[in-house]
């Protein structure tokens, strides 16, 4: 009896044996498998897409944000009459009818069938109640101000994988800040697929980039971009650029070139368009270049305003070749302040002979001609200056006046508003502060990129532009009753070995109010026909913006 | 034996009611996801209705609208400008 006993024991043992053996195999080898499959069905993932961050002018007006959009994509697989649905969508959509259904002949369970959709379009799809489509929502980048300072904001375009990327100016060079973080969270979800429980997620204002406050007046910008705008086409220019900054800080308040393009629909435009011609082109400036001469000069005592020049009788020959002034008059005895007032270029191949080619280098790199001004967009080019040993005396005659010197109009802005903020040099910046999606503001420094020349140098400096504007060639469109400080710049174009006889390019650069300047502004015209001059084409458009700045800051007129 | 089965009968009815009190917990639960599911909704359409405010709003607060708006209405651009104050003059001859 006994033995039976035993015999239904060991049974027994085995069976719990057995089925403690198969527990641990489930739970502790199959475990994390099992707990995997588990939460794919109790748990829904969902993704938090990042909101880009805004870009707002100095005024707190976003000239750059976002709106909702939807991507509408299909499952082929759940999609039958796949013609007539082809046919309803491409309507809807406006999309051929072609791209459609080739999309839905895919043996995939997901395509794309058109990103970009606005809410409204969303909702009249939705009603048709198509099944196998979806919609998945998305933040599209948005314009407010349409193509206004679209070469300083740039665009965002899309990568190789079709992530959101920034191209160009702001956009671009600060994309990784602009950029939000893509966030997942989990749902827990009942066996209908509803959801039982809050999401277990972060704070989702953490998915948004950061924001950009500009240091860009967005009156301003308007001012210029729309006299700019009509200027071309009055003088009959084939482009043009201006551009404004604060000399005291180096603060950009305006930046604005022509021709342009639409950030919203950057695709419909030329590539050539994208780059920003103020920071990106290169040019020849012309007479506007002879104040940074003639203040390097003055800085080492080199030259006095009353001193007399001594080769200013005629035209100058230098290495075969014979300078000219450019309306071939010739004034002898000329000083300083007239050279300047008449912009007469023997008078600063006088001047820059005397600085001497290791002087020039010097001062020229001083003024940051030659190397990038460090300006916050993307896309700034620059040309450094050859080695001294690569310079024949007409090189050094030639850059007197501003010809056989490659620079870009930034680069001329800031050596000047350096001779208005009394000899220091400011690097521009774009840019006040940047704004965290959590509220907080990290202002970027002001930046001082040194002394050009003493404060007392800039001071003549000044007057002599003073004098030039009153007196000289463009004083018949001065602003009575302010002094101004400014210079006239008439340059040749460069093309094939030679200079365009016919074409040139009409600039004027300056500053006001001259005592105590509140803004720097340079006006570029290419290529204008209806006079080839600076004094008849630039100057007019920079005295009728500076015009509206004065009275925008409201300064009232000094009384001369 | 009687203390006994008092501790057996207690066991019983804390199991029975345990049971009970997870069956309707867990009924509530499930019954909240529909409520949690229609306020996602509602919370998906005020955000939407938010940004296309935010959008007409930027839309007409834009210089490049108020320009245009402008001109329909007549204004044209001030070309004069005035002061009150005259300079103070260095020295006056008498």
């Amino acid at each position: 009896m006994i033995w039976r006993y035993r015999l239904i024991l060991l049974i027994v043992i085995l069976f719990f044996a057995a089925i403690i053996a198969r527990l641990f195999y489930w739970q502790a080898v199959k475990g994390q498998e099992l707990s995997l499959l588990g939460k794919s069905q109790y748990a829904s993932v969902i993704k938090n897409l990042p909101e880009r961050g805004e870009i707002k002018t100095s005024d707190g007006f976003p000239v750059a944000t976002n709106k909702i959009s939807y991507l509408v994509y299909a499952n082929p697989k759940e999609i039958k009459d796949r013609e007539k649905i082809s046919e309803i969508l491409s309507s809807k959509l406006q999309i051929s009818h072609a791209s459609v259904s080739s999309q839905l002949s895919l043996d995939k369970f997901w395509v794309p069938l058109k990103s970009g959709v606005d809410p409204e379009k969303k909702r009249e799809i939705e009603k048709l109640k198509i099944p196998g489509l979806g919609f998945e929502k998305r933040f599209e980048r948005y314009y407010p101000e349409a193509s206004l300072s679209s070469h300083l904001l740039g665009f965002v375009g899309k990568t190789e994988t079709g992530e959101d990327q920034g191209y160009f100016g702001l956009e671009g060079y600060y994309d990784r800040l602009l950029r939000g973080k893509e966030e997942i969270t989990v749902e827990v979800i009942d066996a209908l697929g509803r959801p039982i429980l809050s999401r277990v997620n972060k704070d989702t204002e953490n998915t948004k980039g950061s924001t950009l406050v500009l240091n860009i007046n967005r009156t301003i910008q308007f001012i210029v971009e729309e006299k700019l705008k009509k200027a071309i086409e009055f003088y009959g220019a084939s482009g043009g650029m201006a551009g404004v900054m604060e000399p005291s800080t180096g603060n950009i308040l305006a930046i604005s070139s022509f021709p342009s393009y639409s950030p919203d629909n950057y695709k419909d435009f030329e590539p050539e368009l994208y780059k920003n011609p103020f920071i990106s082109s290169l040019y020849e400036p012309g007479s506007t270049f002879k104040p940074v001469v003639m203040s390097s000069a003055l800085d080492l005592k080199l030259v006095t305003p009353s001193m007399k020049c001594l080769i200013c009788g005629g035209p100058v020959s230098i290495g075969g070749y014979e300078i000219h002034t450019w309306n071939n008059k010739y004034h002898e005895d000329i000083n300083m302040v007239d050279i300047i007032r008449y912009s007469d270029n023997v008078g600063m191949v006088y001047v820059a002979q005397r600085l001497g080619t290791d002087n020039m280098i010097k001062y020229l790199g001083k003024f940051g001609i030659g190397e990038p001004t460090g300006i916050d967009l993307q896309g700034e080019v620059s040309k450094p200056l050859p080695e001294e040993n690569l310079w024949y005396p007409v090189d050094l005659a030639t850059k007197g006046f501003g010809q056989g010197i490659s620079v870009t109009a930034i680069q001329l802005l800031g050596a000047f508003s350096a001779v208005a903020n009394k000899g220091v040099r400011m690097e521009p910046h774009v840019v006040a502060r940047v704004q965290s999606p959590d509220g907080e503001g990290a202002k970027i420094p002001l930046k001082t990129l040194g002394r050009t020349v003493s404060s007392q140098t800039a001071k003549i400096m000044t007057e002599i532009l003073v004098n030039a504007v009153n007196k000289g060639e463009a004083s018949w469109t001065r602003l009575k009753g302010y002094r101004i400080a400014g210079k006239t710049g008439t340059a040749s174009i460069p093309i094939e070995g030679h200079y365009d006889p016919h074409k040139t390019i009409a600039s004027f650069i300056g500053f006001a109010p001259a005592d105590n300047p509140k803004f720097a502004l340079i006006v570029i015209l290419d290529k204008p026909t209806t006079s080839i001059y600076g004094s008849e084409t630039a100057a007019p458009v920079f005295f009728d913006i500076a015009r509206d700045l004065l009275l925008y800051y409201g300064i009232s007129p000094s009384g001369e | 034996m009687k203390k006994h089965q008092i501790l057996i009968a207690l066991i019983i009815l804390s199991v029975m009611g345990l049971i009970v009190t997870r069956t309707a917990v867990l009924n509530n639960l499930s019954i909240a996801g529909l409520k949690l599911g229609k306020i996602q909704t509602e919370l998906d359409s005020v955000r939407l209705e938010n940004s296309r405010l935010k959008k007409e709003l930027l839309k007409l607060s834009s210089l490049n609208y108020i320009s245009s708006q402008a001109s329909l209405l007549g204004f044209v651009e001030g070309k004069g400008n005035f002061t009150f104050n005259k300079p103070i003059p260095l020295a006056i001859k008498q």
